[in-house]
This record gives C-alpha cells, structure tokens and sequence, in this order.
C-alpha cells in the first residue's frame, strides 16, 4: 500500500505561527498509523500569511491545527482502508 | 596576475609563574598593502620587560603606520631604547616582519629566536644576511611566501622551555620544528596551532614557567570564499539572472538561506530541495539539501540567530559542534577569508508583522550587522542587493 505522504512547512512564518504543536502531534500518532503515513518538512509553501501550512498527499491544508490535520489524516487513512475492504 | 594572499596571523602568549603581564609584546599592523608583524622581547619578564618590550613595538607600530621602511623602524627603536648598563644587553630583542600582499616577505631580527619557515611539511630555512642597522648587528632576509607556506616566530621563552627539568636543554629549535611538524596538518588556521605550540611549551614547563613565551603562527593561502543567497529579488524576472549570478563564482563555499530562496535556487538548477527530517535546535528551522550548494538553511530566523551567536562568543568558532542551522553558518563564514552575500530584497507581507514583535531583524538588517561583525574578525565582507 503506498503511504500516505505528510509534509509539515519548516519555513520562517509556520515555524512562528507554530508548526511544532503540529509537528509533536505527528510524532506521538499510534504506531499503527504512523506505519502508513511518510512524514517530512517543507520549506515555505508560498502560503506564509496563512500558516502553518501541512500538506497531506496532495492537499494543502492552511491555518492548521494539530486536531484539523489529524483528523484529515484520519479520514484519508479510513478512505483508503475502506478502498481497500471493498476492492 | 598577482594575487592577493590571505594572511592568517594566530598569537599565543604566556606569562613566567608569577608574572602577572609577559614581557612579549606583538603587535600587527595591516593596511591594504601588507601585514606587518612585530615581536619584541623585553629583557627579564614582569612590568619593566613588559614596558619596555611594548614601547619598542609601539614606537614600531606608529611608524609602520606611515609607511616607513622596516630599516628605518628598526634603526629608529634602537636609538630610542636604552642598554642595560648592568647586564650590557638592549632592553629588548625585536623581529619584524612584513609581507605584502603578493607574498613578497622583509624579515629583520634582532637578538630573537629565529623564523622558521615551512613548506609542504617540511622545514625551508631562509638564507639570511648579517647587516649592521643603528649599530646593532641585524640578521635580515627577503623572501617570498606561497600559498599553504606556514611562517613561525616565537620569542626565547618558547626555545628554552623546560631547561634543566623535562629537558636539560630547553625545547629547542628541533623540538619546536618537530612540535609544528606534529601539528600543522590538524589545524588549517593559524590560531589554534600557534595555542597549541604554547601548550607544548607550557606541558614543558611542567607548569612551572620559566620565561615569558609567545608564538606567532603566519599562514598563507588563497581566500576562502563564501558566497550566500538570501531572499528572492524584488523583482521575480530576476530569478534566472540572480541564480546565474551566485552559481557563476567557483570554488566557494555556496549557502542558502531562506525557505523561499531554496525553492527558487532548486528550481532554476532543476534540482531538488530535500528538508532535513530533524530540528536540531527548536528555535532553528531544520536545513534543507540541494545538489550542488554546500549549506541550505531556513532565512530570518537563521540569520539572526547566527549573528547574535557571532556576537556573543569569542573569535573562536571551531569549537562549536551543534548542527542547527545557525550554527553551521557561524561555522561557515568564520571559516571564510572573504563572504559574498548577495541579497534579495523582495518584501515577504507575512513576515512584517512578526517582525517587529519578535524584535527580529530583517534581511537587510541582518546581513549588514553580519557585515560589520565579520568584517571585526578581519574578513572581507561585500553585500550586493537585488
Ligand atoms: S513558511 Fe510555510 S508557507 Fe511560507
């Protein structure tokens, strides 16, 4: 299965507007997921006024929280196990 | 073509036991044409010799100021300076040093140990003449230094360390070559071999020092050359053009800083930029990679972070081991004879407002305060903006 790629923005903005709240949220992730998610920085977004930037797969998600990317995360990892059920 | 050499200078003293001040004096005098270099050793140690030896190397100073030629400030010291009626000795030894900037050397030594010149890790000894200046027999010599040469001066206290206890005869000429020898090849700058010549002298000493001892370490190389991007152009038709510019200086340290900065020097390369995986320090955004550019690293945090680093440690940065972001730049431009920071001035709206309230600097803030404290360490330092 290929996993599921998650970059958080290291750049100057997300690192002030607090990426690391995010960041900590990522590493303490059940090991059952983070099994299926490739985490990694970014360096700026190009979106600094509306950060912190994460992206997930293809996704951009601005102003992030660490609730709001988990529970992106969640339904994407659901998505693709339900995929996964059904096929 | 002539090329102009970077001069490292590295000094190293220590006073006898009990001595509170050394009776070496050194003083460098440089201006754009050369570097001179001064050792005067006054007779005995404590106060007087110190006195004396810093008159003697004051008087030289001034007048290396203006130019004069190292006769002349030879000549001029030994009329000044009195001779012990007691002893019959001049109250202070003195060599003088000058190098030019293409390398061509004028030694002039008086009553001093003598130079002693290596080249490729070997001992070159200098063809010297006996000559009369003022009265005072004089050993001159005139000679060039190469790139990688290693010149070193040291006043008596170093050659007669450790008589009659770890050596019955002193250090020595041959212990010394032989303690350069050891090690030149650890230490690329002059400093840290010039304190490590001092250590050998004080472990001979046995921690009871006997003279006064200074070493100089001179070492010769072509410039070191950094060369940092900082922030896009004002003007984004200039990318290409910008990236063209920084890539086209060779062998040079090459540094990135800034998130966007990375972006745009990886595409215009057709590279691609991979963010490390760790904060080594919180505050510090992690560095990035790129083919092809030696240090790639986070912007306005970075740079501030490293000047006030720069700011608050002593000259010395080899010590630093920490691999954040800013202090792998500390490293990189202290390493650096000559630092090029080409800087881009386009305004990031988000930042402004943190700006302020962190009490950051901003990028043409930053890099002007880096200027003026690396250009304190004796680098070359030239800012262009775009
Ligand atoms: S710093 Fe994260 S988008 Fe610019």
């Amino acid at each position: 299965m290929a996993l599921l790629t998650v970059e958080v923005c290291a750049g100057t903005s997300c690192h002030l507007l607090g990426n690391q709240a995010i960041i900590e949220a990522l590493e303490s992730l059940p090991v059952s997921w983070q099994k299926q998610i490739r985490l990694g920085y970014r360096s700026c977004l190009g979106s600094c006024g509306r950060g912190p930037c994460v992206t997930i797969g293809k996704q951009v998600i601005e102003q992030a929280s660490p609730e709001k990317v988990l529970t992106v995360i969640k339904q994407r990892l659901t998505a693709v196990n339900v995929e996964k059920e059904v096929g | 073509m002539s090329m102009t050499l970077k001069i490292d200078v590295g000094v190293a003293s220590l006073a006898k036991d009990q001595e509170e001040v050394c009776g070496d004096t050194v003083e460098i005098v440089k201006n754009d044409r050369s570097t001179t270099i001064v050792l005067s050793d006054g007779l005995g140690s404590g106060i007087k010799a110190s006195i004396l030896s810093i008159l003697s190397t004051k008087i030289a100073s001034g007048l290396l100021r203006r130019n004069v030629s190292l006769e002349q400030v030879f000549a001029t010291i030994a009329d000044t300076l009195p001779t012990c009626k007691v002893r019959n000795l001049a109250y202070s030894t003195l060599s003088i040093l000058r190098i030019k900037t293409n390398g061509d050397c004028h030694l002039i030594e008086y009553d001093n140990p003598m130079l002693l010149r290596f080249k490729a890790g070997k001992r070159a000894p200098l063809k010297r003449q006996k000559r009369e200046i003022a009265g005072k027999e004089v050993l001159e010599s005139w000679f060039r230094i190469e790139p990688e040469d290693l010149l070193v001066m040291v006043s008596d206290g170093v050659i007669n360390a450790g008589v009659g206890g770890l050596y019955r005869l002193g250090l020595g000429y041959k212990g010394l070559v032989n303690s350069v020898l050891d090690w030149a090849d650890e230490y690329d700058d002059a400093l840290p071999l010039a304190q490590r010549l001092i250590e050998v002298v004080d472990a001979c000493y046995l921690g009871r020092r006997g003279d006064d001892s200074t070493s100089i370490v001179v070492r010769a190389r072509i410039p070191r050359t950094a060369v940092l991007l900082t922030g896009p152009p004002a003007d984004p038709k200039l990318d290409r053009e910008l990236v063209d510019n920084y890539l086209s200086y060779r062998n040079v340290m090459r540094i990135v800083c800034g998130g966007a900065t990375g972006n745009l020097v990886a595409r215009e390369m057709g590279q691609e930029l991979k963010t490390s995986l760790k904060y080594e320090d919180p505050s510090v955004p992690p560095t990035a990679q790129i083919k092809g550019i030696d240090l790639v690293t986070e912007g306005i945090l970075t740079l501030n972070k490293c000047l006030s680093k720069l700011k608050s440690s002593d000259k010395d940065w080899r010590s630093i081991t920490r691999a954040d972001g800013a202090s792998l730049l500390c490293h990189a431009l202290s390493r650096a004879d000559r630092v090029i920071m080409l800087v881009g001035t386009a305004v990031n709206p988000a930042h402004e407002e943190f700006m302020n309230s962190l009490q950051l600097l901003t990028r043409t803030q930053v890099v002007e305060e880096l200027k003026e404290e690396l250009t304190k360490r004796d680098k070359e330092v030239i800012i262009e903006k775009f």
